[in-house]
């Protein structure tokens, strides 16, 4: 066994960009994101190389960098926050341009259930895989889809209205 | 039985077993309403599907060698952090084991015991605090200054007797040398001091004419210096090295 080819580089780079900028909603960070789980995923050697166990893989190393990335801001953001005696502001979607509605809506919707909808959902990944991705139980991956379905609908049917992400028509 | 909402989340992915796939579709048969939920469902995660693949990418796509460079550059950081770090280790460690051997050779252990022998046990009388022929009245006196110490010894045997003695001071503490000497008026000297900075092991050394035996218990350093030339010392070296080897 060895490194990741150029190939499946290439083939799996999309995946692994619409996951980084739907998960942290900056396509800078996005970027970065998506770079550090390729370099670090090139200094290992996948357990498995179809592409659909490959690809698992590769989520769990972006999702495990995110959250890390994730804590490190908060600590950041707490000790910001110690000494200046402000709460500073989480960075959101104001930086990214989403023309649909959906996607808009979406991105309203906690970091775990739009990780979960992700994964399952829009990437294809069985209940088992999105379990090992994000690192937590079968029970909990079948809850979470059925809590971040539940929030979409409400969202799509207007029965939440956030309304600073809804296009004025 | 009617099956629950985790289960028809497990239906719509086809994550189903068969029993609880038959259930679902049997549940969905009978109850339109739950049908149209279900169907609400599947249609907006079809939506979110076709609007993900419609938002264009605007992250960039470097090639992947790119990233096979970084990979490979980070390995080559770890890669040297791992050797200045060992480099480092290494010479710390290395000079400070040449200093500490350099120390040891710096302190000749019981160099007190030597220098207090010199300046004692030449014939111009330096005097000595405590004058005293009998054994038994310089073992009180060591006694008193000297808790749990070993008492000077009795050297009759070998035709020294004591002369005298002299409490000392060094930075650990009192010290005491205790002086005898034999009729033909060669003198040996017993020296006793604090344990620190070491517990010295059984050893000796030569120091220009004089020999400085020196052992140690729990609690105090000994030293026995006698000249080198003098008779009679030669066999009380072996008998203190017997004894106390």
């Amino acid at each position: 066994m060895s490194q990741l080819t150029d190939e499946e580089i290439r083939e799996v780079m999309p995946h692994l960009q619409r996951f980084a900028l739907w998960l942290i909603r900056n396509p800078h960070s996005a970027d970065d994101l998506v770079q550090s789980c390729l370099i670090k995923a090139l200094t290992r050697t996948p357990q498995s190389r179809d592409e659909q166990s490959l690809r698992a893989w590769l989520f769990a190393i972006l999702y495990r960098q995110f959250i890390d990335g994730e804590r490190r801001k908060k600590r950041y953001r707490t000790l910001l926050a110690f000494f200046t005696g402000e709460e500073a502001l989480s960075s959101s979607t104001e930086s990214m341009a989403i023309a649909d509605d959906t996607l808009a809506l979406f991105a309203t919707l906690p970091t775990d259930y739009r990780a979960i909808l992700l994964l399952v959902s829009v990437e294809g990944l069985s209940y088992k895989e999105a379990a090992e991705t994000l690192d937590i139980p079968l029970g909990t991956v079948m809850s979470r889809l059925s809590r971040a379905r539940k929030l979409l609908h409400e969202k799509l049917e207007g029965k939440v209205k956030p309304l600073p992400l809804r296009r004025l028509k | 039985m009617k099956p629950d909402e985790e289960d028809l989340h497990a239906w719509i992915d086809g994550e189903a077993d068969d029993a609880t796939a038959r259930r679902v579709e049997r549940y969905l048969a009978e109850d339109p309403q739950a049908a149209g939920r279900v169907a609400e469902m599947r249609y907006e995660m079809q939506l979110l599907r076709q609007a993900m693949h419609q938002q264009k990418q605007t992250l960039e796509a470097p090639e992947p060698h790119y990233f096979r460079r970084r990979a490979r550059q980070q390995r080559q950081r770890i890669l040297v952090f791992a050797c200045a770090l060992v480099l480092s280790l290494g010479v710390g460690g290395f000079t400070g084991w040449q200093l500490k051997d350099a120390q040891m050779a710096s302190h000749l252990p019981m160099e007190d015991a030597v220098q207090a022998y010199k300046l004692f046990g030449n014939e111009a009388l330096t005097p000595l605090d405590v004058s005293a022929s009998q054994q038994t009245d310089l073992a009180s006196w060591v006694g008193r200054y000297f808790i749990n110490g070993n008492l000077p010894p009795n050297l009759e045997q070998f035709g020294f007797k004591p002369l005298g003695a002299r409490l000392m001071a060094t930075a650990q503490g009192p010290a005491a040398l205790v002086m005898y000497q034999d009729p033909r008026g060669t003198r040996v000297a017993w020296y006793i001091r604090p344990l620190s900075p070491v517990k010295l092991p059984h050893g000796e050394r030569k120091a220009e004419d004089v020999m400085a035996q020196y052992w140690s218990d729990e609690h105090y350093n000994y030293a026995l210096v006698t000249p080198l030339d003098g008779a009679g010392t030669g066999t009380m070296r072996k008998a203190l090295a017997q004894v106390t080897g």
